[in-house]
């Protein structure tokens, strides 16, 4: 009986393609996370390596100098970027939350949103 | 009996003066709650018009002197001021295009990977690499397809690639042209580099809120991983899967220093692949510094009609979602 | 949570600790334009600031927009490298002289030849990037650099994407020296480009990486990016015929035949000028200032300034391959151009 052999009728040639298409589209989805990942990762790299080397106390304490003077750091640059970033969180925040809070959501839409059963 | 307390009841009746204050006092709160944030919902759509506005004003004698041509008139001439904006249309298009192209498939793998058959230990730190590589700064890209993509790009693809089906027939116009590293194609590659990471963390989320009881149903029937995926997972997910693919799109169209890099400026139009050619952003970006009168007129043109194209882009977005949702019954 | 509020407080307060500092320095200079003169303006300004405490804000948005702002009034002093004609300065009530002198030079990326080896001519130049002359090894080229090898190579022209002081400056002595580019391109901040491998990249640092990165290409960039980043540049015909490299002796040679004023305004181009040792780029780059200023004493401050740079800022100009003006120059402009800004 079927139930003894549960394998006994099955179109095997169904459950093998199916489980081809699995292999392919997993294969393909892996080969996209490699690529993707080694993009990412290369990048991350060659930020990290031609970056490191400047990386020392100076940079954070000191401001660029003029064209042609060795040493100097980014401090300007960091405190500027702290500051714009700063007060652009501490405008945007309160709108964003409050735009996107209760009003918008009490708004009645025009068609009440069709049930799943019909 | 005390009655539940909600703004319409007037619970005087019930005895307690007190109860009337609070729900008075409550009452005036909810009011001004639901005006404070009707406001703020209102000032955000305002500016939005205002900015609309604003560009179309500066644009006027550039539409006025041009008419609607404008946008296809294949011509940028500053001395003679002469101007179309053609050729900076289709940078923007085919660049944007190439980008999605490449970085949705990628991040479509990513994310199944990260929420399906990544083992658990690896799930953090991965996502974590790709939320970084997000907060990158666009002109880094740029700066690393200058200098570390594009002369690799020119010697181990466009050069073989060329060689191998450049005299073919129907396609090898395609890749004709100069081949040192920038032009349309490298632009396009990375803006899908610096696309991938939001669209892949974008996927990976609303893949990973799937219930599980609906996975595990699946799984139960026997479907295979693919199947789980194709047949349970997208379905579900679509209005996120398409709301992250659209804020890559945004992102790509209006892209400047990452492409300013590599697309190469040049004011043609790009006759295959590999020739430089420029985008809205990136014209924007090298031109306003030294524009005067009619130039800037011209510019602010070009603002507006890509504010217009990323508004049409979003809206046909928002249209084949609401089909989507209404075919599947939502 | 402690450690979050104790690092925000930290950071607060060195930002308001900066900002503050920041603020007592407000007897500072401020002026806008020109991005070929950054460089040394920076340069003299960090030195004057050492020896009399006043500072120099300077922008370094680009000649139009110094000439913008200094129209608005916002500075007390703009910087172009194209200079305003005559009759537009006197009708803002501006005066205008040059503060330091440099030039551009022709960079290229062909294998074989050392700093300065390859020798050009301003005619098959301006047909360089018109696109009639498309190849390394065309026989024009080969007949000025007779016993070198010149590759079978497509020249990739590169330019300026922005519009620029020194996009004016080549285009300036392609027309001086080529009627058909005259006639067809002529001369601005930016022009349309005929040759159809043209490329654009961002900045001095775009072309100079443009044209490091791509074999057989060409541009040009100011002399001392040319020189900082050791690409090579080509040697160029001069008007009496000689074949010079640049350097600050040609620009300074190319300087001292010039009629300063002649031109009113002092507006003189100094493309081509006649000289047998004169480099055929030179450009000077101007100061516009108000006659009548509303801020007459930052107007004093700043011809104070650039007294200062004119008499000290000599070998710190040399330095970074600008060349300085020449001392009869500076007496010049001091008595004539000066003299009229009110005090």
């Amino acid at each position: 009986m079927a139930r003894d052999n549960p394998t006994k009728g099955m179109n095997n040639a169904l459950y093998k393609k199916r489980q081809r298409t699995n292999a392919i589209g997993l294969t393909l989805s892996m080969t996209a996370m490699v690529l993707g990942l080694v993009v990412l990762l290369w990048i991350l790299f060659v930020l990290f390596s031609n970056g490191f080397r400047a990386l020392d106390w100076n940079m954070f304490t000191q401001s660029t100098p003029a064209p042609g003077t060795e040493g100097g750091g980014l401090a300007n640059a960091i405190v500027g970027s702290l500051m714009m970033v700063g007060f652009a969180v501490l405008v945007s925040t309160p709108i964003g939350v409050l735009a996107a809070s209760t009003w918008p959501n009490t708004v009645t839409p025009a068609r009440p949103p069709r049930s799943r059963a019909s | 009996m005390e009655s539940t307390m909600d703004s319409q009841t007037m619970p005087a009746e019930t005895g307690n003066p007190n109860m009337a204050a609070v729900a008075r006092r409550q009452r005036w709160q909810d009011i001004a709650f639901h005006r404070i944030t009707q406001s703020f919902s209102l000032l955000v759509l305002i500016a939005l018009v205002g900015i609309i506005a604003s560009l179309f004003i500066n644009a006027w004698p550039a539409f006025h002197k041009f008419g609607v041509n404008f946008i296809w008139r294949v011509e940028w001439d500053v001395v003679n001021e002469e101007f179309g904006a053609a050729i900076a249309i289709t940078g923007t298009l085919l660049s944007a295009g190439i980008a999605m192209l490449i970085a949705v498939p990628l991040a479509f793998g990513i994310a199944l990977f990260l929420t399906e058959t990544c083992p658990v230990w690896l799930r953090r730190p991965l996502g974590t690499a790709i939320e970084l590589l997000a907060a990158v700064p666009s002109i880094i890209y740029g700066m690393f397809g200058l200098f570390v993509f594009a002369p690799l790009f020119a010697d181990y693809f466009q050069m073989p690639v060329q060689q191998l089906i450049g005299s073919m027939p129907l396609i090898g116009w395609l890749v004709g042209g100069a081949t040192n590293g920038i032009g349309i194609l490298a632009a396009g590659i990375i803006l899908a580099f610096m696309v991938l990471p939001f669209v892949a963390a974008v996927m990976r989320d609303v893949f990973a809120i799937v219930p599980p009881i609906l996975r595990e149903s699946a799984y139960g029937l026997g479907c295979t991983t693919w199947e789980v995926v194709r047949g349970v997972v997208l379905p579900y997910t679509q209005k996120g899967v398409i709301g992250g693919v659209m804020l890559g799109l945004g992102r790509a169209l209006g892209e400047t220093m990452a492409v300013t890099f590599v697309i190469g400026n040049a004011q043609r139009m790009p006759s295959s692949l590999f020739s430089p050619g420029t985008s809205i952003a990136s014209t924007l970006a090298n031109e306003f510094g030294e524009a005067v009168d009619f130039h800037v007129a011209t510019l602010f043109a070009l603002a507006f009609l890509l504010f217009v194209i990323t508004f049409v882009v979003l809206a046909a977005a928002k249209i084949l979602l609401m089909r989507a949702e209404r075919a599947k019954g939502f | 949570m402690n450690t979050k509020r104790t690092l925000l407080k930290t950071v607060a307060a060195a930002a308001f600790a900066t900002l503050a500092m920041g603020s007592a320095l407000a007897a500072d200079i401020t002026g806008a334009g020109a991005t070929f003169p950054f460089p040394v303006y920076a340069k003299w300004a960090e030195a004057y600031k050492k020896e009399t405490g006043i500072g120099l804000n300077y922008q370094s948005i680009g000649s139009s927009g110094g000439i913008r702002q200094i129209r608005a009034k916002t500075v007390a002093f703009g910087a172009t490298d194209a200079p305003v004609a005559g009759d537009a300065l006197d009708k803002d009530g501006m005066v205008q002289f040059p503060a330091i002198i440099g030039g551009t030079v022709p960079i290229f990326n062909v294998a074989g030849f050392a700093q300065g080896e390859m020798r050009m001519t301003g005619p098959v130049l301006a047909e360089i990037f018109m696109g009639t002359v498309s190849k390394w090894n065309d026989p024009k080229i080969a007949a000025l650099n007779p016993g070198k090898t010149l590759p079978d190579q497509v020249i990739t022209v590169v330019h300026r994407a922005d519009g620029s002081g020194t996009t004016f400056n080549w285009t300036d002595y392609l027309s001086a020296v080529s009627k058909p580019w005259a006639d067809t391109v002529g001369k601005g901040a930016a022009v349309k480009w005929p040759a159809n491998t043209s490329i654009g990249g961002k900045g001095n640092e775009g072309v100079a990486a443009t044209v490091t990165r791509i074999k057989g290409s060409v541009g040009y960039v100011e002399y001392a990016f040319a020189k900082k980043n050791n690409i090579a540049y080509m040697a160029l015909q001069n008007k009496d015929g000689k074949f010079v490299r640049p350097d600050d002796k040609t620009f300074a040679a190319a300087a001292a035949g010039v009629d300063w004023f002649g031109v009113p305004g002092m507006g003189v181009s100094m493309v081509n000028a006649a000289g047998a040792d004169s480099w055929p780029v030179s450009t000077a780059s101007f100061i516009l200032m108000y006659k009548n200023p509303d801020d007459k004493a930052q107007s004093a401050e700043v011809l104070k300034f650039f007294d200062w740079a004119f008499k000290n800022g000599k070998t710190m100009a040399l330095e970074l391959d600008y060349v300085p003006l020449p001392a009869k120059l500076t007496a010049d402009i001091q008595s004539k151009v000066w003299s009229q800004i009110a005090k």
